[in-house]
């Protein structure tokens, strides 16, 4: 593995629970912040914290709403995250053949 | 990171996303549920025929099926609360069973009514409808036997269209059993294991 530059990996994506949250959200339209913390395995305040972060790269998408008296989080991701977790995967994949 | 870090990279986004869309599967309580109907709404038209007590023909099937789609609509209002995602695969299912449904009460109902259709041919009509929405929902799922059962319900539909006569209410009822309530309890089970899993 020589002429693999390591900055080709997103930053961003890369940590364990933002690789989780995006690897969730391409399998679906969108999910609820309790569905994400379910599937990722983590705490609220974890959660939320890395959620924060991809919202601010412009990687998801946030709606608030009510549903009853129930704050509910619904999260999407954007073209941009897409594209980013498409590439970012391409890049792993370069890695292991050796390109 | 080198080429090891990469490849449990990959495998662990792949068991992430493997777990996110296991929760896509559907639980197959309205396939028994409308099974369920249908059969009892067959078998009491017959045994009504039989016995010659026709004056509230076809009463059996107006009160059947209006709770089948009450049933289905509070259950579709409780899954959409509980559900904390949702897929566009999710989605294509959804309206390929609404539209089905909605088609086979207009035949069921405005055909038989209005004379466009024999009461005899509303059951093979019907299985053609059914065979095209297991068709695509086997598609939708990536499940071969869900595709599969669309042949039985095609199968049948030829059968009951030649062979038309007081059978089809035990044809139709035996396919109902076969291949929509079976199956559906086969999909509560894989659900529920799901679930504990």
């Amino acid at each position: 593995m020589k002429n693999f530059d390591y900055h080709q990996l997103n930053d961003i994506i890369h940590s364990r629970i933002r690789l989780a949250i995006i690897s969730v959200l391409i399998t679906v339209d969108e999910a609820e912040f309790n569905f994400l913390k379910e599937k990722v395995k983590t705490t609220d305040g974890n959660l939320s914290v890395h959620l924060r972060k991809l919202e601010d790269a412009g990687y998801v998408d946030v709606k608030k709403e009510f549903v009853g008296r129930k704050p509910v989080s619904t999260y999407k991701l954007t073209e941009k995250g897409r594209k980013a977790f498409e590439i970012y995967v391409e890049n792993l994949e370069k890695l292991i053949k050796g390109k | 990171m080198d080429e090891k870090k990469a490849l449990e990279e990959l495998s662990y986004i792949k068991q992430v996303m493997h777990d996110s869309r296991r929760t896509i599967v559907d639980n197959g309580i309205s396939y028994i549920m409308w099974g369920v109907i249908i059969v009892l709404a067959l078998m009491s038209s017959y045994f009504m025929i039989v016995n010659n007590i026709e004056d509230n023909y076809g009463l059996n099937w107006i009160i059947l099926i209006a709770i089948g789609w009450i049933f289905s609509m509070v259950w579709a209002k409780k899954n959409r609360k509980r559900h904390k995602s949702s897929t566009f695969a999710g989605k294509i299912l959804a309206a390929v069973w609404f539209s089905s449904g909605i088609a086979m009460t207009i035949i069921g109902f405005i055909g038989t009514t209005s004379g466009g259709v024999k009461g005899v041919f509303v059951s093979p009509v019907i299985s053609v409808i059914l065979g095209i929405a297991y068709f695509v929902s086997g598609f939708v799922y990536g499940s071969k036997w869900i595709s599969m059962l669309s042949i039985g319900w095609w199968a049948g539909a030829t059968l009951m269209f030649y062979w038309p006569g007081m059978q089809v209410f035990w044809i139709m009822s035996l396919m109902m059993i076969f291949f929509q309530i079976i199956p559906g309890v086969y999909l509560y089970q894989q659900a529920k294991k799901e679930i504990v899993q």
